[in-house]
């Protein structure tokens, strides 16, 4: 039994960080028509360090961010970040 | 917000009275570096946005008028009265207000004030914007600005891309040499970056320019 579950806990250990997924949030923001106004939300997002990646997307009118391995950023602190930077989250959408 | 609402907001912004990308508030934390340069006025304004909404600055105007030449340091406080986002536009509204000094080149020096109000309407390819503007020392000194832009894009650009307009900038400024100024221009910005370059009607040239970080 105790070799059953120290075998267990070596492949948790080697397993768990191969599974902790990076997540893609997709933000719909309302006002974002210019690339120099938008430059705040670049800048505030790529701060944070959850954050492995931010791209704007201007047609679309979507943030998209991408994490780093196991982090996320709460809803809450996207929609401050949006706000700070003058814009108005229409909606998140995640995907891991 | 309605449609009546977004047709509201842009006839405000048309007729109310400098520019989204030159917005005196950006974002919360961001600096502001906004110079622009004509033959007899230079206006630089330096700005840190406290929040969305509000942001405190500095700023030093000169003005070669019809009797004498004024430089002005004013320290400026700005807030956004109101922004309107919608999915394809939005619409500011800002009040500026600031006190200061000014050195004249035929006065005693003198105590200064500063009021502008502005507003702007964007869209990917269509830009408007009205400022009304002055700068007081006394009875004696007396400088106003009202300014109207339009501009277009010619194409969409994306947001790492170079962004193109052709702007048309109408200036009346009071107790100049030449009030009234028609100056057709380019702006361009690039990242945090922009730069304008123009020039009047009379062949009087117009650089400007701002960058956030």
């Amino acid at each position: 039994m105790k070799w059953l579950i120290a075998a267990f806990s070596v492949f948790a250990m080697v397993v768990a960080p191969v599974v902790a997924h990076a997540e893609e949030i997709s933000v719909s923001v309302k006002g974002m028509v210019c690339s120099f106004c938008a430059q705040g939300i670049k800048k505030t997002f790529s701060a944070q360090k959850e954050v492995e990646k931010v791209a704007v997307d201007l047609d679309k009118k979507i943030v998209s961010i991408t994490t780093k391995q196991g982090e996320s950023v709460p809803d809450e602190r996207i929609t401050q970040a949006i706000t700070d930077a003058g814009f108005e989250v229409v909606e998140i959408k995640r995907q891991k | 917000m309605s449609r009546s609402y977004s047709i509201c907001a842009y006839v405000a912004a048309l007729f109310l009275c400098s520019s989204a990308y030159a917005n005196p508030v950006s974002f919360k934390g961001g600096y502001g570096v906004m110079p622009a340069y004509n033959k007899d006025w230079t206006d630089l304004q330096l700005n840190y946005s406290l929040s969305n909404r509000q942001s405190v600055g500095v700023s030093g105007f000169y003005r070669e008028g019809l009797n004498s030449s004024s430089t002005f340091g004013i320290g400026q406080y700005n807030y956004l009265l109101a922004r309107w986002n919608e999915l394809d536009s939005q619409t500011n509204v800002t009040f500026s207000l600031g006190g200061g000094g000014r050195h004249d080149s035929r006065r005693d020096d003198a105590l200064a004030g500063y009021a502008a109000v502005e507003a702007d309407y964007e869209a990917r390819r269509v830009y408007s914007q009205v400022l009304a503007e002055t700068l007081q020392s006394g009875a004696a000194v007396q400088y106003e600005k009202y300014r109207g832009r339009v501009g277009f894009a010619p194409y969409n650009a994306s947001f790492d891309e170079l962004n193109t307009w052709v702007v048309l900038q109408l200036d009346y400024m009071t107790e100049m040499h030449d009030p009234l100024r028609i100056t057709p221009m380019a702006r361009l910005f690039y990242n945090n970056v922009a730069f304008e370059l123009g020039v009047s009607l009379q062949g009087i040239p117009f650089v400007g320019g701002a960058a956030h970080f």
